[in-house]
């Protein structure tokens, strides 16, 4: 497995992102998000990434691409960069040990993932 | 120049100047690096016909993008407006004889829907590249041979102009890189799926060997693709050190019938190029050189220990590199042996320099009257 240096911007990472084919935006594949990782920009945009977009099957230089977004979550997070979602579900989690918050409320009925 | 005007048109959610989108969109497969003033996301034509308008009052420059997989700068931008046509992306229909789509579909999801029919140009990356972005490169795929390049099967191109005239052309219009307007039509040939096919692998020690293997191939009208893997790309590749000879026949010729071991074959070609790049041989060329001196470009690989493979069916060749320096005298060599530098995956940045004058000048008459002002894709080719 690599890191993004070894991205050669080929763009066959783009056949695996289902959210680019609805948004059309290349910054939600993982050659826009190799292109901002090297330019250290450090976006929200690396919270927005499905597992399906994070797992990148038909790269040719094997860039980890999930490995390379954990990393950046990090440093939003050390930077102090968060989504209002992200942040309820720490809280949720340090507080009710899951991400939906107390269970007690009983209002969530089901749960599709 | 405000993002006002393009908001108050295509909506907030469809244009961008937002530093994430200008980086991401400010290079192509190439790896050139060029600067992106805004993003537009292209969903209507009334809007584009607008874009264009206003581009030519303001002097703007505007980059036509598929999936920008393009490996010459041809969506490199120059303080530009990239506009984006993945959104475009309906097949608008689909009879026996032709299809109709936008310029962002992909090629695999038009392939999805042909069910018994066939659009024979199946470039290598068909699960990324768009019809636009082919149609701008005039692409090629493994059928060449038989099929012939995406011109072949354009019927017509609705297209804006520089001038901002929207109308319909033939085939012209094919492989002009974005430089004469945004395409925002396509009506593509279609055939029938051919039912009836057979592969053979050869393989040989000796250069000669596969030479004469290729001139008998080619003369056989059954053969619809021929494709070379050299030593030093079986090596990289981790396939025995021989070379290789992957061929297909419409009909039963080959000794390969059953269509999983096919796609099994087939795959181990499309894997060449994730080999070599992973060994870090990731810039491609694809020269086309003349039958009399193939020989001599083959043993001059060779002696380089260049890894190549390729249509050697069509005299191209795809020599890779880990160095943009080594390329110079590969260009030197290519043009000694009377080649053409850039035969199949086109012109962009990188090789302009390269264009014949006789293209260049057709082209720049092209220009003239369909571009005047020089607002459509700034800098390539010409
Ligand atoms: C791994 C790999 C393998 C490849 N294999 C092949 C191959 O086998 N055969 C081959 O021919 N090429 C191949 N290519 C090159 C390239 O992918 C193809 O040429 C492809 O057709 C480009 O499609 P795209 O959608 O990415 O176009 P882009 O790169 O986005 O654009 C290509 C050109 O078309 C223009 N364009 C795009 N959309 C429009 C529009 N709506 N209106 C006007 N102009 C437009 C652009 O301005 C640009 O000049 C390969 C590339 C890679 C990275
Ligand atoms: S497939 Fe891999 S090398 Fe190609 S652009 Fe995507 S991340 Fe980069």
């Amino acid at each position: 497995m690599a890191g993004v240096d070894k991205c050669i911007l080929c763009g066959k990472c783009r056949a695996d992102s289902a959210l680019l084919r609805v948004t059309g935006k290349e910054m939600l594949t993982a050659r826009g998000k190799a292109l901002l990782i090297m330019k250290g920009i450090l976006d929200k945009v690396f919270y927005i990434d499905p597992l399906n977009d994070v797992t990148v099957r038909s790269c040719p230089t094997n860039v980890e691409i999930s490995e390379e977004v954990r990393k950046q979550r990090e440093r939003l997070v050390e930077n102090g960069i968060e989504t209002k979602a992200n942040r309820r579900m720490i809280d949720n989690i340090r507080e009710f040990g899951n991400p939906y918050g107390s269970l007690e409320k009983k209002d969530i009925k089901e749960v599709y993932s | 120049m405000s993002i006002t005007w393009f908001e108050n048109l295509v909506g907030k959610e469809n244009v961008s100047d937002e530093i994430v989108d200008r980086e991401v969109y400010s290079t192509d497969a190439s790896q050139i690096k060029g600067k992106c003033d805004k993003v537009v996301w292209a969903t209507e034509v009334k809007h584009l016909h607008q874009i264009v308008l206003y581009a030519k009052r303001n002097k703007l420059d505007l980059i036509p993008r598929g999936a920008g997989t393009n490996l010459v700068g041809s969506c490199v931008p120059d303080n530009s407006v990239v506009i984006d046509f993945s959104k475009m992306n309906k097949i608008i229909a689909l009879t026996s004889n032709y299809v109709v789509v936008e310029p962002g579909v992909i090629l695999d999801d038009l392939n999805s829907v042909l069910r018994d029919k066939f659009f024979p140009i199946q470039p290598e990356d068909s699960s990324t590249c768009t019809i636009g972005g082919m149609i701008g490169i005039n692409s090629s795929g493994f059928y060449e041979k038989k099929y012939g390049r995406m011109k072949d099967w354009v019927l017509e191109v609705e297209m804006i102009d520089g001038n901002g005239r929207l109308k319909t052309y033939d085939s012209k219009v094919v492989g002009k890189e974005g430089i004469l307007g945004l395409i925002t039509n396509i009506k593509l040939k279609i055939t029938d799926k051919i039912d009836e096919r057979s592969m053979n692998v050869f393989k040989y020690d000796k250069l000669n060997d596969v030479l004469s293997k290729v001139n008998e191939l080619k003369s056989n009208q059954e053969v619809i693709a021929i494709e070379f893997i050299n030593l030093d790309a079986a090596k990289l590749a981790g396939l025995e050190e021989r070379y290789y000879l992957i061929v297909e026949y419409h009909g039963f010729e080959g000794g390969v019938r059953d269509l999983n071991e096919m796609g099994r074959l087939w795959h181990i070609r499309k894997k060449i190029f994730h080999k070599l790049a992973s060994n870090s041989y990731v810039y491609l060329e694809d020269p086309l050189i003349p039958q009399e001196n193939l020989a001599e470009f083959l043993y001059y690989l060779e002696t380089k220990n260049i890894p190549c493979y390729g249509p050697i069916g069509i005299n191209v060749l795809y020599p890779c590199f880990s160095n943009r320096e080594e390329i110079k005298e590969l260009y030197d060599t290519i043009l000694r042996l009377r080649g053409v530098i850039g035969s199949r995956q086109g012109i962009g940045l990188l090789k302009k320099n390269y264009l014949n004058e006789v293209m260049k000048e057709e082209l720049r008459n092209l220009k003239e009257q369909m571009d005047p002002m020089h607002i459509m894709n700034k800098g390539k080719v010409i």
